[in-house]
């Protein structure tokens, strides 16, 4: 099954409005699979979560995670077990920071890298200088309620070039929920996952192996065919509540390589096979190949989700 | 309560970095109130010069250079002194608070804590307070720490959380 992340959520621990409590409602409410707590620079709603989940004997499910709110950039970190301090972060070496957090467990992201920042909001935007990028995890490639095409466009074509360029990031989003806002029709981060699994394992297991969804609604399933060379392309419905589409959309597939993409519309049966020759006339530059989906045009208006990377064989 | 240690200061603008106060506590107790304040958190006044002065820093960034006077105006009023404040006890972090309060309580107890804070059975060993200044606008930012703790019957005032 797909699970529905919502992993940036603040609460009133920080400057949030919806206490703990709330928070769990109104993921509830809006049929949420798993939230995740990211306060700033503070993890006292962990225990409080915990202890309201298993009060309430509720099934869906949290992830424990702080947003390192650094002079020069936020840091999402999921999966966190322990406060590490980011005092002593460096501007020019971030990674000492993802080092230690990812030492200790931690999933580390870069969160909205091209928001505003200085002068108006220090902080906001991500400055620090990265040169290693293995050394985290994710990229927050839409936060839903920034600006589409000064902040959100620039942060997914920051991930695509360095998936492109074969480094293992995963991509997320999150609401940036600090009260009760609009879920609907914004991007949701999906994970696969079985009934009564271990989020955090889950989740741990998705992003390690760039195994992320990141969509408004459906999801775009695609399976490599060794024996054909062939990749399937599938969508898939969600239960994820608001998304907007009409019968006359039409769904359009992008597969993004290197050298090229690809654009291709998907027929009423939303299955589509295509041959790896039509992908890579030649056999031997095989690369990644990101998969994205479409309405109506491939617009970043009109983008409806994102599919983890394909490395074919 | 009891006041164990006051202190303040004055920042400059401009000023991005920490400022810690380590206080070692003479006994165990069993609640703490740490109380910081602030003032100029906002620009009073905009004049021509720090517009100049803010349009001058925006200059290469794309996002702000083509900004109209009004939408710079707009953005400068929204603009503010950032202070995060951080608390570690015995080296272990137990609260900290992001919500830019000019008056802000952080207090510790094992049945009370404010907003951001981890509730703790006892107060003991070495309290740090850090300021994390993110952003201070103007010269001459008056800021105040207070540290009081207790072992007095537990008692939340109304006006945010501070024990009478």
């Amino acid at each position: 099954m797909y699970k529905r992340l919502e992993l940036h959520n603040h609460t009133t621990e920080s400057d949030g409005t919806l206490t703990p409590s709330q928070l769990i409602q109104f993921m509830e409410e809006n049929l949420a699979d798993g939230f995740a707590i990211t306060d700033h620079n503070t993890i006292s709603g962990h225990s409080k979560i915990k202890g309201l989940l298993e009060q309430k004997k509720s099934s869906i499910s949290s992830i424990y995670g702080m947003e390192y709110t650094t002079y020069y950039g936020h840091i999402l970190c999921l999966n966190l077990k322990e406060y590490l301090s980011w005092e002593s972060i460096d501007y020019h070496r971030p990674e000492r920071l993802f080092h230690n957090l990812k030492e200790k467990g931690a999933l580390v992201g870069v969160a909205h890298p091209f928001s505003y920042g200085h002068p108006f909001a220090r902080g906001c935007r991500f400055d620090m200088t990265i040169t290693d990028f293995n050394s985290f995890d994710f990229i927050e490639v839409f936060n839903n309620p920034e600006p589409l095409h000064q902040v959100n466009e620039p942060a997914l074509l920051w991930w695509e070039e360095l998936v492109l360029k074969g480094f293992p990031l995963s991509a997320t989003c999150g609401m940036d929920l600090h009260g009760r806002w609009d879920m609907n029709n914004q991007y949701a981060t999906f994970i696969e996952g079985v009934n009564g699994g271990n989020i955090e394992k889950e989740l741990e297991d998705a992003i390690r192996h760039q195994k992320t969804w990141v969509s408004r609604g459906p999801i775009l399933e695609s399976k490599y065919d060794p024996q054909k060379q062939t990749i399937l392309f599938t969508i898939c419905e969600t239960k994820k509540p608001g998304f907007i589409h009409s019968d006359s959309d039409r769904y359009i597939l992008s597969l993004c390589c290197m050298t090229e993409t690809v654009v291709k519309e998907f027929p009423d049966c939303r299955s589509l096979e295509i041959p790896l020759n039509e992908l890579y006339p030649d056999y031997n530059t095989r690369s990644v190949l990101i998969p994205k989906l479409y309405q109506n045009n491939t617009a970043i208006e009109n983008l409806v989700a994102v599919a983890p990377v394909i490395i074919p064989g | 309560m009891v006041l164990i240690y006051e202190t303040g200061g004055i920042l400059n603008e401009g000023f991005v970095g920490q400022i810690s106060y380590t206080v070692c506590l003479d006994k165990a107790y069993d609640a703490m109130d740490i109380e910081f304040t602030f003032d100029k958190q906002h620009y009073q006044t905009i004049t021509e010069e720090m517009g100049k002065k803010i349009r001058e820093s925006c200059s290469g960034m794309p996002e702000y250079e083509h900004a109209s006077e009004e939408e710079l105006m707009d953005a400068m009023r929204g603009m503010k002194t950032e202070i995060h404040t951080i608390v570690t006890m015995n080296d272990t972090f137990i609260g900290g608070v992001h919500k830019q309060l000019t008056t802000r309580h952080m207090v510790f107890s094992d049945d009370f804590t404010s907003d951001g804070c981890i509730p703790q059975e006892r107060i003991f060993g070495v309290i740090k307070v850090t300021l994390a200044v993110f952003n201070v606008l103007l010269d001459g930012t008056n800021y105040r720490l207070k540290l009081s703790a207790g072992n007095q019957e537990k008692k939340i005032s109304p006006d945010g959380g501070a024990y009478v």
